[in-house]
């Protein structure tokens, strides 16, 4: 158990500092240094002169190589300060804001829904296979799977638009949505969150239940549960405690691993729905080439991908007796 | 069903309503169980009859494929789609009635009752027979709280018991551990408890050795032998291994591709086998007394892919005394080649060209 | 004991004919070009022809091949099938709700003319249609002129209205006046060649490092893993995103197309990899390949006639898999405009044109390219799932 821990945190330091790496390169790519650029910008403003500009460029060590720039950088981050953006004239730290912990709702929000859902779907397929209700899950899993989310969300902003006359974009009611944080705006929330979790959780669903059918399918047809039926057990009772049990771990492992494409998926389909989350803001500072934003945006996103990672390994741990008595 | 405690005593409860008389406790009456699959459709079992009877073990012997499994399904009513029992009686004899087995309702109340509860079934494979995320415990309690009405501690205490009956050893530890912590061998005590703590008078045994190295594999024998000593349970072994018949049944059954081609009281079965299969069968066990550079006898042949049944008797192509024109057109039936003996050969009453003795009479 | 039975008895034949038992299908013995294709000799077909019966069974997947099979046709008649120059603006043609083509005058379909004015209040385009006049449409006419298979200058197209340019309208016209219909046949040309290029380069390099992943095992094989396991782990769009966004855009569309190519190819290479190796490493513990080592065969021979025949198939089933995430990041970067940019047609650039939901509502028509995506994911996975199933004959 410990080892299995252990390695899994290890493998999700290395997977944050990849990514930081990653996004260093990427603050780095546009022509110029950035600091330059922000000078420029702020001098365009007039806010700065070549004292602070100094300052500036010694803080994010610019005449040194891209090494020591790098470690300059991380140590800042490292300690909460992830640099100015150009674009909002303030700190990065500011304009996220709020943000990231939405993406995170979201996200969460999604993997719940498609817990909630897949589970009972697969195994019923699993159990009345070749039925009615069978084919018609796996058909809808297929276009499921065939839809990407952000098409999806086009189509149903029109379809909402056009026929309900509503906007379904956004996470809170215009009432809501710069109030101070309270029953009634969780309550809000929650029901905006319902389409923007739907929408993300489509391909999943459709994936997991596959995986769950499968596996079930494979399960239901060892030893142990031809033995549990020839000890006396009534069928229903003995499809939930056995097979339904051991096809967890492979449904847990599945959806663990779909985490960092509902993350993806997150940012593309706020941008479309036009959610208060990171997703628009990301894309906007990408094309007016906020580095410090985007950057951060980005690191920011690998990371809480990695800790929801993380917490799904934790959760595979506790459900399969293997994983925490052998390796 | 009062809860009955195995006692340590070697002669057994008195109480417990099994005899050693040999009456007759399962009838199985021309059984006939086939798949129906997309391709075609696999005779599993072809017509097959025979007896278990009160404490004494019925030894059912064949190659892959010959419908042993199958049969053992079919009487717990847990053959797989789209497998299905497709005529036949399987009468389960007690208090005075019988009951047929195969019409009672698959998923209903009243086989789900016998199942455990008046015949169990022990795998070949324990290690795959328990569910890996369940510990040891927990599936044998299980079994225990299916077939009475023992409370949960009371039900612990009664897996306990038997761990220990079977001769696991800390059996209270193993209680709590999960079932790939242990041994083959283990294992396989560990499945024989879960099969018998519902006091089964009928235990089926589907190739329980065949798994295990030969040094376990006897030990496994012994228990059973044992257990049933105590219990006074009938079983009904199944294994291709014709050592371990001779070793622990009373009467054998062998079946080819489906059908019972010979019955009999073992010593009668292995000194005057009747039918060409069950003869090949006996010379072709690898004799350590045999001379030097000897070749080991085969049976010429292999088993016919099952969508491809023969005509007439299923071994005709293999047998070497087969009669052309008859063997390849009419299914023999039934004849008796002495107490307790019978056989479906066209060749009883004929003298065989191996020079074997042939003591039957065909009957008609 | 010492009697053998002589085996001088040979396992009989039996004839299907008379026997009222199970279904016989014919028995690997007779002679496989004689064996009728509804009952397969199952036991000598060769590896190619199991795989193919395979397939074929899977209806579905069939006709899935047949459609993407369909849609590379337009991808190489792209210009012959479209009616109107898709670079063309035309102010005056701006957002024409799609005009369709009516039967029949006098055996020619025909449409009726749209003419536009501006409103004088809201200052917007205004369309009416004139069904008193009925132009008629026919084939083969000349158009714009384009080079057939980038070789030939021609001007001929499959339909149109002979003699003007703008009279059709099928599927309308987007914001700047260019006929969407026409526009949206380059897009699949783009898409799909992107697609195409984009897995072509995964694959290779999928196979190359899941080759030696798989080949050559121990700590090469754990590191690649290792480092498969990270990339898995990462969010891909924001990051992609970066790095698209880095291109520069004073790069001509060819480069952008390229460039955008190798992005997307590191998508695909992943589970590429992934499949290799798992084939290799089950392919390796076989006894024929123990065999052809024991026997003095070099790696090389190994490798190429040994091995790859074995998962050939499984490597066309994962490719054809790749497409559907190729072509979703191609279409996504695109509609959010970092990825393919104007001049450039493709999906995603026609779904640029429909983020605002208020213009959406008044032309839906912009968002017709979802169809065809949509269409082709579908079609690529029925068909990778049916060769995937294919695949492995034996199973």
């Amino acid at each position: 158990m410990l080892r299995f821990t252990v390695r899994r945190l290890g493998i999700g330091l290395i997977t944050i500092w990849v990514i930081s790496v990653l996004t260093f390169v990427i603050i780095q790519l546009p022509p110029g240094d950035f600091v330059s650029t922000y000078v420029q910008r702020l001098q365009r403003t007039g806010g700065v002169n070549a004292e602070t500009a100094e300052r500036l460029r010694v803080a994010y060590g610019l005449d040194q190589p891209l090494f020591v720039q790098y470690v300059k950088w991380m140590d800042q981050v490292v300690h909460g300060d992830y640099g100015m953006s150009f674009d909002w004239n303030k700190p990065v730290g500011e304009v996220i804001g709020e943000r990231l912990p939405l993406t995170l709702v979201l996200s969460v929000a999604a993997t719940i829904f498609i817990t909630v859902v897949a589970l009972p779907i697969g195994i019923l397929s699993a159990v009345r296979r070749y039925s009615y209700a069978d084919h018609f899950f796996t058909f809808m899993g297929t276009i499921g799977l065939a839809v990407p989310e952000f098409l999806l969300a086009l189509v149903l902003l029109y379809v909402s638009a056009r026929y309900l006359g509503t906007n379904v974009g956004g996470l809170f009611s215009p009432d809501y949505q710069d109030a101070a944080w309270s029953g009634g705006k969780v309550l809000d929330l929650l029901k905006h969150l319902l389409l923007p979790a739907f929408i993300l959780a489509v391909g999943g669903t459709a994936e997991v239940i596959r995986v769950m059918r499968a596996n079930l399918l494979d399960e239901l047809r060892k030893p142990y549960v031809v033995t549990a039926r020839a000890k006396g057990l009534p069928e229903r009772r003995l499809v939930a405690k056995y097979p339904v049990r051991v096809a967890l771990n492979p449904f847990a492992s599945s959806l663990g691993n779909y985490i960092p494409r509902i993350v993806s998926g997150a940012v593309i389909v706020s941008l479309v729905l036009n959610l208060p989350t990171v997703g628009p803001l990301l894309v906007s500072s990408l094309v007016s080439q906020d580095m410090f934003l985007a950057g951060t945006i980005i690191l920011l996103l690998g990371v809480m991908t990695v800790l929801l990672t993380l917490v799904s390994d934790i959760v595979l741990m506790l459900l399969d007796p293997r994983i925490r008595y052998r390796d | 069903m009062t809860p009955q405690t195995p006692t340590t005593d070697a002669t057994g409860p008195a109480t417990l309503a099994t005899r050693r008389d040999g009456a007759p406790l399962l009838s199985v009456r021309d059984l006939h169980t086939s798949y129906f699959a997309d391709e075609g459709t696999v005779v599993a079992v072809d017509g097959v009859s025979f007896e278990v009877r009160e404490g004494r073990t019925l030894g059912i012997v064949g190659e892959t494929g010959c419908g042993k499994s199958v049969t053992a399904r079919s009487i717990l009513r847990i053959v797989e789609p789209p497998g299905k029992i497709v005529q036949g009686e399987i009468l389960l004899h007690r208090n005075g009635t019988s009951v047929d087995l195969v019409q009672l309702p698959e998923k209903g109340d009243e086989i789900r009752a016998i199942r455990g509860g008046d015949i169990a079934l022990v795998f070949q494979e324990p290690m795959a027979a328990f569910s890996p995320v369940h510990t040891i415990g927990d599936q044998i309690v299980e079994a225990v709280r299916l077939h009475s009405q023992l409370s949960k501690q009371e039900a612990r205490d009664r897996a306990l018991e038997w761990l220990r009956l079977v001769g696991v050893p800390r059996a209270k530890e193993r209680l709590d551990e999960y079932p790939w912590q242990l041994s083959g061998g283990l294992q396989q005590r560990a499945m024989i408890a879960m099969a018998l703590v519902g006091e089964p008078r009928l235990l089926i045994a589907d190739e329980p050795t065949t798994a295990l190295d030969v040094t376990t594999q006897d030990q496994i024998l012994v228990l059973l032998r044992d257990l049933q000593d105590r219990t006074g349970m009938a079983i009904m072994l199944i294994t291709h291994d014709l050592g371990v018949i001779a070793e622990m049944a009373d009467d054998v059954v062998v079946m080819y591709l489906g059908r019972a081609v010979e019955e009999a009281p073992v010593d009668a079965l292995f000194h005057m086998p009747q039918h060409p299969y069950t003869k090949a069968l006996l010379r072709s066990i690898p004799n350590i007394h045999a001379g030097h550079r000897t070749r080991l006898p085969i049976i010429a042949g292999s088993v016919p892919h099952p969508y491809e049944r023969p005509n007439g008797c299923p071994f005709h192509p293999r047998c070497p005394d087969a009669i052309p024109g008859r063997c390849d057109t009419e299914a023999p039936e039934e004849s008796q080649a002495g107490d307790g003996h019978r056989v479906r050969c066209h060749l009883m009453g004929t003298v065989p060209h191996d020079g074997s003795a042939n003591h039957g009479e065909v009957m008609t | 004991m010492t009697d053998e039975i002589t085996v001088d008895h040979p396992v009989h034949d039996h004839p299907p004919v008379g026997d009222d038992d199970a279904v016989a299908p014919v028995h690997g013995h007779g002679d496989p070009a004689a064996a009728p294709p509804e009952t397969p000799s199952v036991a000598v077909a060769t590896q190619r022809r199991l795989m193919w019966w395979r397939f074929r069974k899977h209806h579905l997947a069939v006709f899935s091949g047949i459609v993407v099979i369909l849609f590379y046709l337009v991808v190489i008649f792209a210009d012959f099938l479209a009616y109107a120059d898709p670079y063309a603006t035309d102010a005056e043609r701006s957002l024409i709700p799609p005009q369709p083509i009516r039967c029949c005058e006098a055996w020619h379909p025909y449409v009726y003319p749209v003419t536009g004015s501006r409103d004088p209040v809201t200052f917007e385009r205004v369309y009416q249609v004139d069904t008193s006049q009925k132009i008629p449409v026919s084939f083969f006419v000349h158009g714009y002129d384009y080079k057939l298979f980038g070789v030939f200058h021609t001007d001929i197209h499959l339909f149109g209205v002979e003699g003007s340019d703008d009279a059709l309208s099928i599927l309308g016209t987007d914001p700047l006046g260019r006929d969407v219909y026409s526009r949206l046949l380059l897009a699949t040309r783009t898409s799909l060649t992107i697609g195409l290029v984009g897995v072509a380069l995964g694959l290779v390099f999928g196979v190359i490092m899941g080759g030696i992943s798989g080949f050559f095992g121990g700590w090469v094989d754990t590191w690649i893993q290792r480092v498969i396991e990270v990339l898995n782990s990462i969010p891909t769009i924001p990051l992609w995103l970066g790095i698209a966004a880095a291109i520069p855009k004073t790069w001509s569309v060819t480069q952008v197309f390229f460039a955008f190519s190798i992005i997307i190819s590191f998508i695909a290479w992943t589970d590429l990899a992934r499949v290799v190796r798992g084939r290799i490493l089950q392919v390796r513990r076989e006894d024929f390949i123990v065999a052809a080592e024991l026997a003095g065969s070099r790696p090389r021979r190994i490798i190429f006639v040994h091995m790859v025949p074995l998962f050939t198939s499984h490597i066309i089933a994962a490719t054809t898999l790749a497409f559907p995430a190729m072509i979703i990041f191609e279409t996504a970067l695109s509609f959010l405009g970092l990825g393919l940019r104007p001049p450039a047609i493709s999906w995603g650039v026609m779904l640029q044109q429909a983020q605002n939901v208020e213009a959406l509502v008044l032309s839906p028509w912009l968002m017709v390219p979802v169809i065809p995506v949509i269409v082709v994911i579908l079609a690529f996975n029925f068909l990778g799932d049916g060769l995937r199933d294919a695949a492995d004959p034996y199973d």
